[in-house]
């Protein structure tokens, strides 16, 4: 029991580094201010275009990420070259120390497991996406700002053939207490594990 | 290790991609539609090599203390299709040929122009896409094919996309009757390190497709590849190769 | 363990010989000319097939061009074809990098002299039309040929 905690200890700490030195010395960076308002502004003008249906807007949201997080991968993979994860505990530790840590410099927390371990909750403690933002009082209920964060994390889980559900359950931009994002997953997408994995 | 032809096959056994880098034409005989289906030949092919492990490797598998546990960690080979020392020289002469010009006579030396390594390697910082070693995702599935006038390289990433390198270096095959213990270990550890460097300079196709193919809002996936700057940024890095 | 089976196909695409040693420790194990290895040959046999025609499409100038090996993270084939259409197909791990003097022994000092020089052995495995391209069952039972086999590659299968 013992040697196998140690050995996860240490995996957890490598992906942290593997992450930090990822981010500080091989990724190019952008002006936060511009990425935060550039992403503003596409969250607006689909609101304008949607006529504040903030439900359409939400899946709008959702299915640019997607479109990213299908290709996102590919950059993360051809980054970091890491092993196929054992279960979705190694996977939660992938996705918050380095996956995160790269694109966004952020490390969500893990919490909230359901019993089987099939299912977990991130909590954002920052989020670069809403630096600044105020919701207007319609969108407090219905509008998921940062939705595009759901649909990357979905787009890039079922290229490594996880079928997940990613989706908000709390935003700070709506006056509850945390940002909260829960994965779960549905099921391993076996037939499209490529052939050579063991 | 001189490349001659480097094909990318999509995770349903499509070729996407395939370029010709040796410029003799004697070989140009095989047209386009062969090339498909040479793509999905060796992507059934790849699934069946998976399927004949030999039972006495299935066997021990299972002994996680066999000491003949197979190692699937590749090192980091430095500089593999990197243009050496005085990298903006190199880069000039290379890119010469197609009227991608830069103006760097003056600052060719200058090392510590960051602008001109800006956008020598897309997005990955630095002087190289990576630096450490790396655990090989293609473990039963077929990985080299070495024949009497090329040798092939099939890297596979966990996405299911597998790129294939053709290279004019030949394994050598001793001639004639020898004792197995005279078997010069310089051959095995070279052919060994030729399936190292292939798996890095694949890598770093996969690097260089994650960048100027998935970054390119208009390319649609599992299509057939039509970027310039992939173009480009490949042939580069196999003129460096040799 | 050096060396994990043997087979030898015809110009029939038969397997008429197949030997598969699965322990180290004992050379007497493993199986020989089994029943089990019916599918395993078939697919070996069409991997080979496949990666040999485009081999020869990949091929330039008049030079034959043949497979030498093929290599998967866990096991290589070497393959040694004759101009009769035999083919000696030896499955070992990564030490060595070149079977192809030992493929050339068995062939011209075990099958040359056991079974092509042999007149009361068949030469032809397969009897009638039914076991041409594929369907044929029949193997090299020769006690001599068997005996020098095991006598030749036995001692390499723990190298």
């Amino acid at each position: 029991m013992a040697t196998s905690e140690k050995l996860s200890a240490s995996q957890s700490r490598s992906l942290k580094i593997t992450g930090e030195e990822i981010w500080k010395n091989k990724t190019e960076k952008i002006n936060a201010e511009l990425f935060t308002m550039t992403y503003g502004a596409i969250v607006s003008q689909l609101c304008t275009d949607f006529q504040r249906d903030y439900n359409k807007v939400n899946d709008q949201l959702f299915s640019m990420g997607y479109n990213i997080g299908v290709r996102l991968i590919e950059d993360f993979l051809a980054r970091t070259a890491l092993p196929r994860c054992e279960d979705m505990i190694r996977t939660s530790e992938v996705i918050t120390k380095c996956a995160f840590k790269i694109f966004l410099n952020i490390t969500p927390q893990v919490t909230n497991w359901s019993p089987s371990n099939d299912a977990f909750s991130l909590i954002l403690l920052e989020n670069p996406l809403s630096e600044f933002v105020e919701l207007p009082m319609d969108a407090t209920k219905q509008l998921w700002y940062s939705n595009i964060l759901c649909g990357v994390l979905r787009g890039a889980l079922e290229m490594v053939q996880l079928d997940c559900d990613v989706h908000f359950v709390s935003d700070i931009l709506r006056n509850e207490p945390q940002t909260e994002i829960r994965i779960k997953l549905n099921k391993v997408l076996k037939d499209e594990i490529p052939i050579g994995e063991d | 290790m001189a490349i001659q032809s480097l094909l990318v096959i999509n995770k349903s056994g499509g070729l996407i991609y395939h370029r010709n880098f040796d410029n003799d034409s004697k070989n140009n005989s095989l047209n386009s539609n062969d090339y498909l289906i040479l793509a999905s030949t060796l992507h059934s092919v790849f699934a069946i090599a998976s399927q004949l492990t030999p039972k006495a490797i299935q066997i021990n598998q299972n002994n996680v203390n066999n000491p003949n546990n197979l190692d699937y960690k590749i090192p980091y080979i430095p500089y593999v299709g990197m243009s050496t020392g005085n990298g903006s020289d190199n880069y000039n002469s290379r890119n010469g040929g197609d009227g991608y010009s830069r103006n760097d006579s003056t600052n060719s030396t200058n090392s510590s122009n960051k602008n001109s390594k800006l956008n020598k390697l897309g997005s990955f910082k630095g002087d190289d896409y990576f630096k450490e070693p790396f655990v090989s995702w293609n473990k039963s599935g077929l990985r080299q094919l070495s024949t009497d006038q090329f040798t092939m390289f099939i890297y596979q990433t966990m996405t299911g996309l597998k790129f294939l390198a053709i290279s004019s270096s030949v394994v050598p095959h001793s001639q004639g009757i020898s004792d197995n213990t005279q078997v010069p270990s310089t051959i095995e550890k070279s052919s060994n390190l030729q399936v190292q460097i292939a798996d890095n300079f694949l890598r770093k196709v996969y690097c260089i497709y994650s960048d100027y193919v998935m970054k390119d809002p208009f390319y649609s996936l599992e299509m057939p590849i039509k970027s310039e700057l992939f173009d480009r940024k490949v042939k580069q890095m196999v003129d460096n190769l040799l | 363990m050096a060396i994990y089976s043997f087979w030898i196909f015809d110009k029939h695409c038969n397997c008429i010989f197949n030997r598969e040693w699965t322990l180290a420790a004992d050379t007497n194990s493993g199986t020989m000319n089994s029943k089990q290895n019916e599918e395993t040959a078939k697919l070996l046999y069409g991997m080979i097939y496949s990666l040999r025609s485009i081999t020869q499409k990949l091929s330039k100038g008049s030079n034959t061009n043949d497979v030498r090996s093929i290599s998967t993270g866990k096991y290589r084939v070497h393959t040694y074809c004759t101009a009769s259409g035999l083919w000696l197909v030896l499955l070992t791990d990564f030490k060595q990098q070149s079977y192809s003097q030992v493929l050339q022994y068995i062939y011209s000092h075990i099958y040359v002299k056991y079974v092509s020089h042999n007149l009361l052995s068949p030469q032809d495995f397969a009897d009638n039309e039914s076991e041409m391209r594929g369907q044929g069952i029949r193997k090299i039972t020769n006690k001599k040929f068997l005996q020098s086999l095991e006598a030749f590659l036995v001692p390499m299968i723990n190298n």
